[in-house]
């Protein structure tokens, strides 16, 4: 099965109102990671304006010279077509992407595999009670934590190499990926 | 930046890649987790696709008959990459482990293309110890000057000569002319003798007849050093044996001299070796105290900054034979000294010293208190006079203790009857048996103990080539990183290491199956 390991940045966290300022997309095959398709774009927002983007650390002038959805959208699609959107939180995601598409006159839909619910559910077979888990906590557990500066591409890469464990954790409760993806659409 | 592509920029040999050849990496970079049992290549079927760098868990490498326990850091699959031919081992995770792979296509292009990247792999595949050290070694400032200028390099004067029959005055006044503080005196081309400033002032001093022939007074025979030669190996000359100049030869005929002084300026910080060890013949006993105090700073210092273990081991065993002769040589040379252990294989760092005595029995305490007193540890095994020594090693010809013949062939000439100490050598000599060479190796210690008594062994039943330079270089880097060690050791050491317990154990059954 084919995977897209997401993280993106956004001006908000309302996904009809606010805008994506930068995609990373590291593809997967399986437990393979493909590090070497790995994709990253910052993106021009519509509304730019100099103070309201504080977020992330990311420069003015770096995000006024990058292309507009409108310009990266078909390589996105490309992308993201016949894969299953793996990511921390990845509903959001898929809901902003959605959007974005859709004023593009892209229609789209997405299956995601959100991290930390696949998580909640080994813990469950594990013996453990459910906990809500920060993805802070699942670096925690898979101790990743404190080896990386964040950053949109280290944060979709670190999810991969959380997720392809989780693939081998799924495997052996012999757990089918149908059922990961149904849960995370609840 | 890419976590893996920053995990890889840190990872010896992939430091070595630039930025565009790190790129060609990454775009051949995947990762894929393995479970426990997992085969990952096998020996002896298709050649690799990929190769290996293990990030996370435990691999094996296996030929059926030994085996490799591969951990984080760990790069394999690359002897099949390059060549194209099948894989000389199997891969098996034995834990659950995460590997980087990349793919052979874009290893392959970096291989071809950057050289102290290839020569990384091809070195550890050809064991190539000591290289594969020297390249994974930052030498810092002005020691890799010392290791990169050649004597020839370094001579900033025409020679300045005389003959023998030259009379002082006339010798003198060249030098005055010249500019120079040392002259040489040549006969048929060859140099057959030195004269410094300071012997000159020693001669007026003295009241002796300016119009001497200077033949009578210099300094002969000289220290010569090829002009190819590293000023390393001046240095280590110098220090080791006290002296002030060096003549330089090159294809035979004198090509100049240099002089302490021409390394001093060269070096700066590191050359105050060479500056005490000239203080040592005429130094009191008070005096050898401070300089054995600045000689170990100055060796600690030298360690940090990358020096090769068996270059350092020289100098600073030379330096301490300086001392240890300048005590002796206040007693009178009817005994003998001899240097075992490290001492005799001129190993020290420290000031650590290991000694055999013959015929010195009145003499010894009092020898090694003042020895102690300046600083030296020392151990005395034996202190026997010569007829004891030959029944002791009668009795050993008959029950044979593996230990004691193994520390006598460290054994080397330090001070006191020449005489002595060739009848004792020629004694133990009948002990090397080819037998006892076997017994050697049968132990198990530290890994530089074994590659040490392997080295013995190789040399009693005379066994040459490939093997015995393997086990040499090992046997060096063993010792280089055994003694950083307490500074770190790195990725690049820890396979060295493994790599010298391959040559360890490849030895040893060499050895063991030879026939006697």
């Amino acid at each position: 099965m084919k995977f897209s390991v997401i993280d993106l940045e956004t001006t908000g966290l309302n996904p009809k109102k606010d805008e994506i300022i930068s995609v990373a997309i590291i593809p997967m095959v399986g437990t393979r990671i493909l590090i070497r398709k790995y994709f990253f774009t910052f993106i021009k927002p519509k509304n730019l304006k100099g103070e309201s983007i504080k977020y992330h650390g990311i420069d003015f002038k770096v995000l006024n010279s990058a292309p507009t959805f409108n310009e990266v959208a078909e390589k996105i699609r490309s992308l993201l077509e016949g894969t299953v959107l793996v990511g921390y939180a990845v509903q959001f995601d898929a809901k902003i992407l959605q959007n974005h598409f859709r004023r593009c006159k892209i229609k789209i839909n997405f299956k995601t595999i959100d991290i930390a619910k696949v998580e909640c559910l080994l813990m469950r077979k594990e013996g453990f009670g459910s906990v809500k888990l920060t993805f802070d906590d699942l670096l925690d557990r898979y101790k990743l934590k404190g080896m990386f500066r964040h950053s949109a591409l280290a944060d979709a890469y670190y999810t991969a190499v959380i997720f392809q464990h989780q693939l081998k954790k799924v495997e052996e409760f012999g757990m089918s990926l149908k059922e990961l993806i149904k849960t995370s659409m609840d | 930046m890419l976590p893996p592509l920053e995990y890889l920029k840190n990872l010896k040999p992939f430091s070595f890649l630039n930025d565009s050849e790190l790129k060609k990496i990454l775009d051949g970079l995947e990762s894929e987790i393995f479970d426990r049992g997992k085969v990952i290549f096998k020996k002896g079927k298709k050649p690799v696709k990929y190769v290996y760098i293990l990030k996370y868990g435990k691999i094996e490498l296996s030929d059926g008959k030994n085996s490799e326990i591969l951990t984080e850091g760990d790069i394999f699959g690359v002897a099949s990459a390059i060549t194209g031919n099948s894989p000389r081992f199997t891969a098996k995770a034995l834990e659950k482990s995460v590997c980087f792979l990349i793919r052979r296509e874009n290893f392959l292009k970096v291989f071809n293309s950057n050289q102290k990247f290839s020569e990384f792999f091809t070195k550890l595949l050809e064991r190539r110890l000591i290289s594969l050290l020297k390249l994974s070694k930052k030498t810092s400032g002005d020691l890799n000057t010392l290791y990169a200028t050649k004597v020839g390099d370094l001579i900033s004067k025409n020679l300045v000569y005389c003959f023998p029959n030259t009379k002082i005055t006339e010798a003198a006044k060249i030098m005055h002319e010249n500019k120079v503080g040392s002259i040489v005196i040549i006969e048929d081309n060859k140099p057959v003798g030195i004269f410094t400033q300071k012997d000159l002032i020693r001669l007026v001093a003295s009241n002796v007849p300016l119009d001497d022939e200077i033949s009578k007074h210099m300094s002969s025979p000289v220290v010569e050093i090829d002009a190819d030669a590293t000023v390393m190996d001046a240095y280590l000359a110098m220090t080791s044996s006290g002296i002030n100049h060096i003549v330089v030869i090159s294809n035979g005929c004198v090509k100049g001299v240099i002089s302490t002084r021409d390394i001093l300026l060269k070096l700066g910080a590191s050359s105050s070796l060479l500056s005490l060890s000239r203080r040592i013949s005429t130094a009191s006993i008070q005096e050898l105290r401070e300089i054995l105090s600045s000689v170990v700073d100055s060796i600690e210092d030298m360690i940090l900054k990358g020096i090769d273990f068996s270059k350092l081991a020289e100098i600073a065993s030379g330096i301490y034979d300086l001392m240890i002769r300048r005590v002796l040589e206040k007693y009178r040379p009817d005994f003998c000294w001899i240097q075992i252990g490290r001492s005799g294989r001129r190993e020290n760092i420290y000031p650590e010293v290991s000694s055999l005595i013959i015929e010195g029995k009145e003499i010894v305490d009092d020898i090694r208190s003042t020895l102690e007193s300046i600083g030296f540890r020392i151990e005395i095994f034996e202190n026997y006079c010569l007829d004891e020594w030959k029944n002791e090693i009668r009795a050993m010809l008959i029950n044979p203790k593996v230990e004691k013949i193994s520390m006598y062939l460290d054994a080397r000439y330090l001070y006191g009857d020449k005489e002595l100490y060739r009848v004792w050598r020629d004694e133990t000599s009948r002990l090397k048996r080819k037998d006892i060479a076997k017994m050697m190796v049968k132990d198990d210690g530290r890994l530089s103990t074994s590659l040490l008594n392997c080295l013995k062994a190789i040399q009693i039943l005379g066994i040459d080539g490939e093997l015995k330079r393997e086990v040499e270089e090992a046997y060096n880097v063993v010792m280089d990183i055994e003694t950083r060690k307490s500074f770190g050791i790195s990725k690049v050491d820890e396979i060295l290491m493994k790599e010298a317990s391959k040559i360890l154990l490849k030895a040893k059954e060499v050895i063991l199956a030879y026939e006697v």
